[in-house]
């Protein structure tokens, strides 16, 4: 079920009526009641892949409870690298089989080997990259001691298969999330009214920006080989909006839905183009899975203490790995490790913390110096977009040349022009709405709350008519393939 | 809780006001069963109006023989088409707009879930119809949920986001109220002088035009040259027309139904004016799965879309055409 469609506008207020309603606040209700949603909610994709959740849930509730009873260190290493084969072993097989398969292939070739092996042909189910993550995070935090393994198996199932954050993340830490489901939830008026402001928000990103974004985006990709190179750079600009504008769209979808259920996810963005180096902008870009990425590899193979070598070791690790985590191509590779060489300069200097506060805290406008790192860091991340986006390493490399052609200086010409202006004029009002509300949890978090109720009532009507009346073709979530 | 609930109902009271006079209005004649080609000012969804007169006769009628495709399809009438039938068969013309091989499959698949009989079948396809392969989006174009076995919800937003499309609503007021047509209103409103002239049981179309090219053929002729809309041929670029999986499948499925049947069927690729040949393995394709005997090519260059006057405009032929095509089919062969 996808958050933009008419099925999740009457699913959503039916879960939520029978679960404030009708489990007369019974937490052990109330959970249930999470997981048959939830379930309801992935199987209207596809429900053979429920399988998959509920066997993936099985196994790391079991060895949650046995890592805890377990005192010998080998057996329990025995059991982590369990739930670890069998979270990642499901995400090889659906994500990576085809990948490893033609490249072994090419590979054996290239030395003058024939291999015959046919790849299957397989659906990613939807999700799978998020949901092993969050599980893995659970059995790995106890067998560091860092959890206690959950006696409630309906409540740890409500864990894995949490509607709001199941296909797309954020990745929640057992730490944080599964607590939530063992305490009782009342219903908080501000909480539910701030959760309805964000989905409202991240429906205006998803529907207006990104998939208006999308349809140029896809045009001026698929038909690169034609197009001059000004018209390439407009169309990486259309896809920086459209992956930001999709992706954190979801995670705001998902966190304000949380709340109107009494809980709290962990931030996804943090108006990342707004950043002023590259480590900022991976500190506000995607941050449960940086976070994830983090804590169970950068920091396990010693983070930045130890040599330069070491430091610079594990940043490309943590990086390729993250590219190759959205896709099994090797453009997200090239993508991750654009994004490690970008990052390597501020780890070199020791400047990767220099901007952890809000660029231009309590200002209107920032200084010209702000501005001219904050474009430096957005112009890089567009160029590693394109990578991102492409559909091979050829493709890309054939874009960025068309980029540094003379055509560059010629006028964009593709079809649907003046459609893309309008387009490009709802992004400028975003950028704008956007940057005011940087200080906030979400763009429009502030705004308005201190406006007299019709005044703010305009303000939500006129973004629901946006929606309406500017919002794109519908367009598949981005983030469902990764 | 109460004070949220209330305050939702509040914030939402004006929406579902507005949704009560949409459907109050029926812009698109989307609720009940109507005589659609009356007083219609507004564009409408053509496969609506083909499914719900179906839905509307099917048990008094009993239609076993039916004409599939899209607009151009309506070159086909089924008063002519009848003489190449058994005197006793019930003809329906079940066209959409802009129809391809997915919606055709799903007519042919309804047709069949309802129990009908289709003793005969007459499909017009051409090279764009081949690359629908989907369901379609848009208030002119999307399914029934009864044939298109897709939520109903999702079929009647399409009719909200139209209904409340600023530059639909623009034209709809401009037009209510000056009853003039302006260029700008497009396919949103319908105007003609010429009236077409529809049969509601079977749903053939006689269009307005033919009056139009009787009072000034000449006229009507010169104003679409000068306008562009008779380009000059052949066309500079023509992508090509790929088989894909999905559309094997789906031909698949119609060609399982016939059989189910034992329909009799013919396969038509039209003439169409820019004189693009359908792709032979797309040709192959079809006589691989419906036998050669059953498919009638009349694409690229020939004696059917040479002549502009065999055209109305770039789209759509005239029903001359369509009889000679099927005096060739039918008797000919």
């Amino acid at each position: 079920m996808l958050f933009n469609s008419i099925d999740y506008a009457i699913f959503l207020p039916i879960v939520f009526i029978l679960y404030w309603f009708v489990t007369n606040n019974n937490l052990k209700l109330q959970n249930f009641l999470i997981v048959a949603a939830s379930y309801l909610f992935y199987g209207w994709w596809d429900w053979r892949f429920l399988s998959l959740i509920l066997f993936s849930t099985i196994v790391d509730y079991t060895v949650g409870r046995k890592l805890r009873i377990e005192k010998n260190q080998t057996k329990r290493k025995i059991l982590l690298w369990t739930s670890i084969l069998v979270n990642l072993g499901f995400l090889g097989f659906f994500k990576y089989y085809n990948f490893f398969l033609d490249n072994f292939i090419t590979a054996f070739s290239f030395f003058g080997t024939e291999i015959k092996a046919n790849s299957l042909n397989i659906i990613l189910p939807v999700g799978i990259s998020f949901y092993t993550f969050q599980t893995l995070s659970y059995t790995i935090d106890i067998y560091k001691r860092k959890l206690e393994p959950t006696k409630d198996f309906i409540a740890f199932s409500a864990f894995v298969s949490f509607f709001p954050q199941l296909v797309a993340g954020p990745i929640e830490r057992a730490t944080h999330l599964l607590p939530q489901f063992y305490k009782k939830r009342t219903f908080e008026y501000s909480k539910a009214v701030d959760g309805m402001r964000q989905i409202l928000w991240g429906l205006f990103k998803k529907i207006v920006i990104a998939d208006n974004c999308a349809e140029f985006a896809n045009q001026i990709f698929n038909n690169s080989a034609d197009l001059n190179g000004s018209t390439l750079v407009l169309g990486a600009l259309f896809f920086t909006f459209q992956i930001y504008g999709d992706f954190s769209g979801y995670s705001d979808i998902a966190i304000g839905t949380s709340r109107l259920f009494g809980f709290d996810l962990m931030r996804n963005f943090n108006f990342p183009y707004f950043s002023r180096d590259i480590a900022e902008f991976w500190r506000r870009w995607h941050i449960s899975l940086s976070t994830w990425f983090r804590d169970y590899l950068y920091i396990p193979l010693g983070g930045s203490r130890g040599s330069t070598w070491m430091k610079v070791r594990n940043t490309f690790a943590i990086f390729i790995v993250s590219g190759f985590w959205h896709g099994a191509n090797w453009t997200f590779i090239v993508w991750g490790t654009l994004n490690a060489i970008y990052f390597l300069p501020l780890l070199l200097t020791n400047k990767s913390r220099n901007n952890l506060d809000t660029i231009a805290q309590g200002k209107l406008l920032p200084s010209i110096k702000e501005l001219a790192f904050m474009l430096l860091t957005f112009g890089l991340t567009v160029f590693a977009w394109i990578f991102f986006r492409a559909d091979n390493i050829g493709h890309a490399i054939s874009y960025i040349s068309e980029i540094l052609s003379p055509s560059l200086f010629s006028i964009p010409k593709f079809a649907g022009m003046y459609n893309a202006l309008i387009t490009i004029i709802l992004v400028g009002v975003f950028v704008l709405v956007e940057w005011q509300g940087r200080e906030g949890q979400y763009a429009i978090s502030k705004l308005g709350i201190k406006w007299k109720r019709p005044l703010r009532y305009a303000m939500y009507y006129a973004i629901i008519f946006a929606i309406f009346w500017f919002g794109g073709k519908e367009q598949q979530f981005i983030y469902f393939q990764f | 809780m109460k004070q949220f609930l209330s305050k939702i109902l509040i914030f939402s009271i004006p929406s579902i006001l507005l949704i009560l006079l949409v459907i109050w209005i029926d812009f698109f004649k989307i609720f009940g069963f109507h005589d659609y080609y009356l007083t219609q000012k507004v564009g409408i969804n053509r496969e609506m109006v083909t499914t719900s007169t179906f839905n509307h006769f099917r048990e008094k009628e009993k239609y076993d023989s039916f004409i599939f495709g899209s607009s151009r399809s309506q070159a086909y009438k089924c008063k002519n088409w009848m003489s190449y039938l058994d005197n006793n068969s019930k003809p329906f013309h079940f066209d959409a707009s802009g129809e391809g091989i997915w919606g055709i499959t799903k007519k042919v698949e309804y047709i069949d879930k309802l129990g009908d009989t289709i003793k005969n079948a007459l499909i017009i396809i051409d090279r764009t119809g081949l690359e629908i392969t989907y369901p379609r989006q848009g208030h002119l174009f999307v399914s029934m949920p009864c044939v298109s076995k897709s939520s109903k919800a999702e079929y009647y937003l399409e009719f909200l986001k139209a209904s409340l499309n600023l530059k639909f609503l623009l034209a709809y007021i401009d037009y209510s109220i000056f009853e003039a047509y302006r260029e700008y209103m497009g396919y949103l409103i319908t105007h003609s002088k010429f009236n077409h002239i529809v049969n509601n049981r079977n749903c053939d179309i006689w269009y307005g035009w033919d009056k139009e090219i009787k009072t000034d053929s000449v006229g009507y002729y010169s104003k679409l040259i000068d306008k562009g809309i008779f380009y000059e041929r052949p066309k500079s670029e023509i992508s090509k027309c790929e088989v894909t999986t999905k559309e094997i499948f789906l031909f698949n499925k119609i060609k399982n139904i016939f059989t189910k049947h034992n329909t009799n069927y013919k396969i038509i690729i039209s003439p169409v004016y820019d004189q693009v040949p359908m792709e032979e393995e797309q040709v192959e394709l079809l006589e691989q799965i419906f036998g050669q005997e059953n498919i009638y090519n009349f694409s690229g260059k020939n004696k059917f879309s040479d002549p502009i006057n065999n055209f109305y405009e770039t789209s759509h032929y005239k029903p001359f055409v369509a009889n000679e095509i099927m005096n060739i089919i039918y008797i000919d062969k």
